[in-house]
């Protein structure tokens, strides 16, 4: 593997620790990082998280990351890796 | 293997448009041009025919055992009047199906596709007469009919004439003794298009009578009936796991990313040892999502599943499912590919085209900004 295509990967599997971690801790999941994909589903299916769990979701993003969920946008919260790509679209805006 | 012909292909007299799917002649399409069905269950209400879902009663002491022998999840904690989703697991830990398991209080009921009914009753009448002979298992794939409503205003059809419970109906949530035109049906609330969707369930003779019932209370909100190609693309665009083409495709469960429905704690179950070695260290593979940039032409792509994933001429994976998504104006495909590459927002080679990774879902659906207390059809 190439190493520019490593160094993306890194980032990414950083900061999807992160979020799952957080999630874990924040929301006292019984799971480990390594159990949840990182295509998983928060709601629904998935984590079957609720709306209660979204808010310690946009506190947890905003806290480990220093990023704001805009209220209303759940287009960030579908799954992990969507909570990845906003993170990382907005820590290098 | 017998071949079923759906009760609806032949009340419609569908000639063509129809397909083989888990042995049951259905219809694939019911219009040639498959965008406006696509639209349909996008912006609408669109009625499908699921008579070729297995369906398989499980009732007796041993019902719980036995299902949750052959699935990746526990049963054990769901209430009664509950669906759960799962996924049929075969004795090598691959999997053979998709399933909705419906606790009925003094039963269970299995509705399954991507498996012929026939084989998964067999199976389970198998197992149950090796392991758990407590459990006594019914074929009634016949006897009962299956139709699927989804669409961002499929609740507004239903409220028409169930009123505004409906509305409060929760995810896998059933609720039964209904009826339409006195035609009684059970309701459950699932779907996998991602948008409102409903499954209704009714005795296999009052199947044409409940479907043209739907129609006609449908019109004014332009519902139309959808095929399965519509519902393979919305689930395709949704990442729900279908057993036709990714679930064919990949040699464990877990390169589906099903890692958090695998239950740790129900024992020794089908394909566990298997699944229990991956879990500890990782599938070699799984599944991701692509998409091909705009200008990829939409009649001819030159993509096909089964095609090699390159990243810099060194195979990485391979297209397990493919789709023109009609709401992305872009192909997107499932690549099954080598877990160190299977992360997002890289660039890797298909063909003449450059495949970039996305997260799931593909798509963001009108549902999610529509609020049944607020919103309507004909606002």
């Amino acid at each position: 593997m190439i190493p520019q295509l490593q160094e993306i990967i890194h980032e990414r599997q950083d900061v999807l620790f992160k979020i799952k971690a957080e999630l874990i801790d924040r929301l006292q999941l019984e799971f480990e990082p390594v159990d949840i994909d990182d295509d998983t589903f928060l709601f629904g299916g998935g984590l079957s998280l609720d709306s209660i769990d979204a808010m310690e979701i946009v506190l947890g993003v905003q806290i480990c990351f220093d990023v704001m969920i805009p209220d209303g946008d759940i287009s960030a919260m579908r799954t992990v890796n969507t909570l990845a790509d906003f993170v990382l679209a907005n820590k290098s805006a | 293997m017998s071949t079923r012909i759906s009760p609806i292909v032949s009340h419609l007299n569908l000639a063509a448009g129809c397909g083989l799917r888990d042995a049951s002649v259905t219809a694939s399409a019911y219009v040639s041009d498959p965008q406006l069905e696509y639209q349909c269950v996008r912006e609408r209400v669109g009625l499908s025919d699921l008579t070729y879902y297995a369906k398989v009663r499980v009732s007796g002491a041993a019902a719980l055992d036995l299902i949750n022998h052959v699935i990746i999840t526990d049963l054990a904690r769901l209430p009664i009047n509950q669906t759960q989703t799962s996924i049929l697991l075969s004795d090598d830990g691959r999997p053979c199906g998709e399933a909705l398991v419906m606790n009925c209080g003094d039963y269970y009921l299995v509705l399954s596709e991507g498996v012929e009914p026939s084989v998964l009753f067999e199976r389970l009448s198998k197992i149950a007469d090796h392991q758990f002979p407590d459990a006594i298992v019914t074929n009634q794939t016949e006897t009962l009919g299956l139709l699927g409503i989804d669409g961002p205003f499929s609740w507004e059809v239903l409220k028409s004439f169930m009123g505004i419970g409906v509305i409060g109906l929760r995810y896998l949530e059933i609720l039964p003794d209904q009826a339409l035109n006195n035609i009684p049906f059970t309701i459950f609330r699932a779907g996998k298009t991602g948008e409102y969707g409903y499954v209704l369930l009714t005795s296999g003779d009052k199947l044409v009578a409940l479907w043209d019932a739907l129609m006609e209370i449908g019109k004014r909100f332009d519902i139309q009936p959808i095929g399965y190609n519509t519902l393979d693309l919305c689930k395709l665009e949704n990442r729900f796991v279908n057993q036709q083409q990714e679930g064919a495709r990949v040699d464990n469960v877990l390169a589906l990313n099903t890692r958090v429905l695998v239950s740790r704690d129900k024992g020794d179950y089908a394909g566990s040892a298997q699944i229990a070695k991956l879990m500890a260290s990782g599938s070699p593979s799984r599944i991701i999502g692509i998409t091909f940039a705009a200008d990829t032409h939409v009649d001819k792509p030159g993509l096909s599943v089964g095609d090699e994933v390159l990243c810099h001429d060194e195979k990485i994976g391979t297209l397990a499912s493919l789709g023109y998504s009609y709401t992305l104006k872009q192909w997107i495909a499932l690549a099954l590919v080598d877990t160190t590459y299977a992360y997002v927002g890289l660039d890797y080679t298909v063909g003449e085209y450059t495949a970039r990774t996305v997260s799931a879902p593909f798509i963001f659906n009108r549902s999610l900004q529509i609020r049944p207390q607020e919103d309507s059809y004909f606002n």
